[in-house]
């Protein structure tokens, strides 16, 4: 188990990490999640032991670990960058932490190789610096896993690659964390990255950890306007009132046609309301608990679904339906109609600021 | 018209080497090459035809020639004998240590430079380039008036109430410590550029894959900073091997190297072919030198791969 208690992390009178505590139970798939500037990579650095934290600790398996060098640390990073070897082999990028560590080579180069899929006939002894960018990022995940770590951290490896070559290497690592029974810690800006492997999730917002839970937990109950809106794909907005009732709040709003009763979890007065754009739908009549009068400014095919983007009279903001294609050709709305922007009261999310 | 300038084109370029090198990137080079023509290998060529002229003039005689002071200096260089013998012995010592010495000195220096020092970089790094900016025989008579007899230096080891003064000059340290300190940014900066280009997080990498500090030396500092070491030493070594004013100044007389020698006979005994054939072993001397630099460290590498 990995626990880091009150870590923190100042660069002159910037604060990147802000005293953050976390724990990471053995074998999980952890996964801090943020964006560009929030401090996920100096926190993983620290981790790491590549930085000292200001103040805090960290603690592997009980044992503090906060001022052991990266040599002595159970901890093997695979970097953004991947940092392989350039005046080395593929193979002796592979045995040099067995070496380091004096354990029996053997045949474990090919065995690793095969674990991340790459043909040890083909590319054992390659120059490293030959390699393509996604036979790169797999040589860099197997010379960490010849260190045998305890815990693996990641730091956005993926996030040069193309699409789908990102998609089949994050279904990969996360096959392999399940595999190896390791613990995965991965640090990104992406949130498909994020949902797609993680068992658990840390949000991190300007060096605080905002949120903490699965994935789901947090797509259907994201804390505040900032996880909702960084998890993407959401439409906010601004309540005038919001007056408890029982187990939820009737919200009210200037732009709503309705008001309506809405479920809420925390302590802190809703001050927003959040929908996806999947739970949204459109129709010329209002047909749903909740919505409002918007004019159609684009449709936009993606796939089996349509992006509607609509504009609300009293508002600058945009919105945004995702419906399936068939259900909008039966609506007969189209660009540049009148129509609702609707959804159901269950389906709405209300957070503060 | 298209097709006419085409064919132009063609009918220029042709076959005729000559043809070619009058075209477009051909003709990019021809400015340098005359340049080079007329500067490096005219007068090279002087030289090798007056080494060949028989001894104490300075004038070509096109119907005298002789090897007489090929084996005079050649002689004398490998038996070890006479004036040639100590000139190649003082020539090759001087560069040696001074390559070891500036290598020495920089590795380490580099390395921080390139990856541990943020604060005072830029100053460090203009204190090391600013003496460039002075000419040789300024710095290295500083050094002169520094150590000679009645100098700085003998009137501060006064003050400590040290009566004996043994000069420092004249010596073939004297020599040495001249060449190290004015060739030293030579060293420094072949290392350091390709240090810079080494990734903090390749080092890093090493680190966490469990590397100790020799390894990280040996394994991953070592071999990436490599080629800086190779042009450094290329420098510093045939640089050296040149050095008239450090040997003329600091040897003052007493000591020759081939650089000074050279120069002494070319103008004090005005004996041009014998100037002209150790001009012609320095040289060779250079390039073989030159060759086993480069051929040594290949091998090294190919070893350490082989490990």
């Amino acid at each position: 188990m990995l626990k880091a208690t009150n870590l923190r992390a100042e660069y002159g009178s910037l604060v990147a990490v802000n005293d953050v505590d976390l724990e990471i139970e053995t074998g999980e798939f952890a996964t801090i999640v943020g964006p560009s500037g929030c401090g996920k990579t100096t926190l993983l650095r620290m981790l790491a032991g590549h930085q000292e934290p200001t103040s805090g600790t960290v603690e592997l398996g009980g044992e503090d670990v906060t001022y052991t060098e990266p040599q002595n640390r159970p901890t093997s990073l695979v970097f953004q960058s991947w940092a392989l070897f350039p005046h080395m082999t593929v193979r002796e990028n592979i045995e040099f932490p067995m070496r380091n560590k004096g354990v029996e080579v053997g045949d474990r180069v090919e065995e690793l190789l095969e674990q991340v899929r790459l043909d040890p006939d083909i590319h054992a002894d390659k120059q490293a610096t030959e390699l393509s960018g996604g036979q790169k990022q797999r040589v860099a995940l197997a010379r960490s896993l010849a260190y045998d770590p305890d815990i693996l951290l990641l730091d956005e490896p993926l996030a040069s690659l193309d699409y789908v070559l990102r998609k089949r290497l994050q279904r990969e690592l996360a096959d392999l964390n399940e595999e190896l029974g390791m613990t995965f810690i991965y640090v990104t800006h992406s949130l498909e990255s994020a949902l797609l492997m993680s068992d658990k999730l840390f949000v991190l917002q300007d060096g605080d950890i905002i949120q903490t839970g699965s994935p789901e937990e947090i797509y259907r109950r994201p804390s505040t306007k900032f996880i909702a809106e960084f998890m993407g794909d959401a439409n906010v907005f601004s309540l005038d009132d919001a007056v408890e009732r029982g187990d939820g709040y009737e919200v009210k709003s200037s732009q709503f046609a309705q008001t309506t009763t809405v479920p809420y979890h925390y302590d802190a007065d809703p001050e927003y309301l959040v929908v996806r754009y999947d739970d949204s739908s459109i129709g010329s009549e209002l047909t749903e608990d909740l919505g409002l009068e918007v004019t159609v400014t684009n449709v936009l095919v993606r796939g089996n679904t349509v992006l509607v983007e609509c504009d609300a009279p009293e508002s600058d903001g945009e919105y945004v339906a995702e419906i399936p294609i068939d259900e909008f050709r039966d609506t007969d709305v189209e660009k540049g109609d009148a129509a609702y922007l609707q959804w159901d009261a269950s389906k709405s999310i209300l957070v503060p600021e | 018209m298209d097709s006419l300038r085409t064919r132009v084109d063609t009918v220029a370029e042709g076959d005729n080497p000559l043809g070619r090198l009058l075209t477009p990137p051909g003709i990019l080079l021809v400015p340098m090459s005359v340049l080079l023509l007329c500067m490096f290998v005219g007068p090279m060529l002087a030289i090798v035809v007056f080494s060949f002229q028989t001894g104490n003039s300075i004038a070509l005689n096109p119907l005298e020639w002789s090897i007489a002071t090929y084996e005079e200096v050649i002689g004398g260089m490998v038996t070890g004998s006479g004036v040639y013998g100590d000139v190649l012995v003082n020539t090759v010592a001087v560069s040696i240590t001074t390559t070891a010495f500036t290598l020495v000195v920089s590795y380490p220096a580099a390395y921080a430079l390139a990856h541990k020092i943020t604060r005072y970089k830029l100053v460090f790094l203009m204190i090391l380039i600013i003496p460039l900016f002075t000419s040789v025989n300024i710095r290295v008579f500083g050094w002169a008036l520094f150590l000679v007899q009645n100098g700085v230096l003998e009137s501060i080891v006064n003050l400590f109430g040290v009566r004996e003064y043994a000069s420092l000059m004249y010596m073939r340290s004297t020599i040495i410590l001249g060449t190290t300190y004015i060739y030293l940014p030579f060293m420094l900066f072949p290392i350091y550029l390709s240090m810079l280009s080494i990734e903090e997080t390749t080092l890093e990498a090493a680190k966490d894959l469990g590397a100790s500090r020799t390894t990280l030396f040996r394994r991953i500092l070592l071999p990436l900073s490599k080629p800086g070491i190779i042009i450094g030493s290329l420098f510093v070594f045939v640089l050296s091997l040149g050095a008239n004013v450090e040997a003329e100044i600091l040897g003052g007389g007493s000591i020759f190297t081939m650089a000074s020698n050279i120069q002494y006979s070319f103008g004090y005994s005005q004996n041009w072919p014998l100037g002209s054939t150790q001009a012609v072993a320095l040289l060779l001397i250079t390039v073989v030198a030159g060759i086993v630099i480069l051929r040594t460290i290949d091998l090294q590498e190919i070893a350490s791969r082989g490990e």
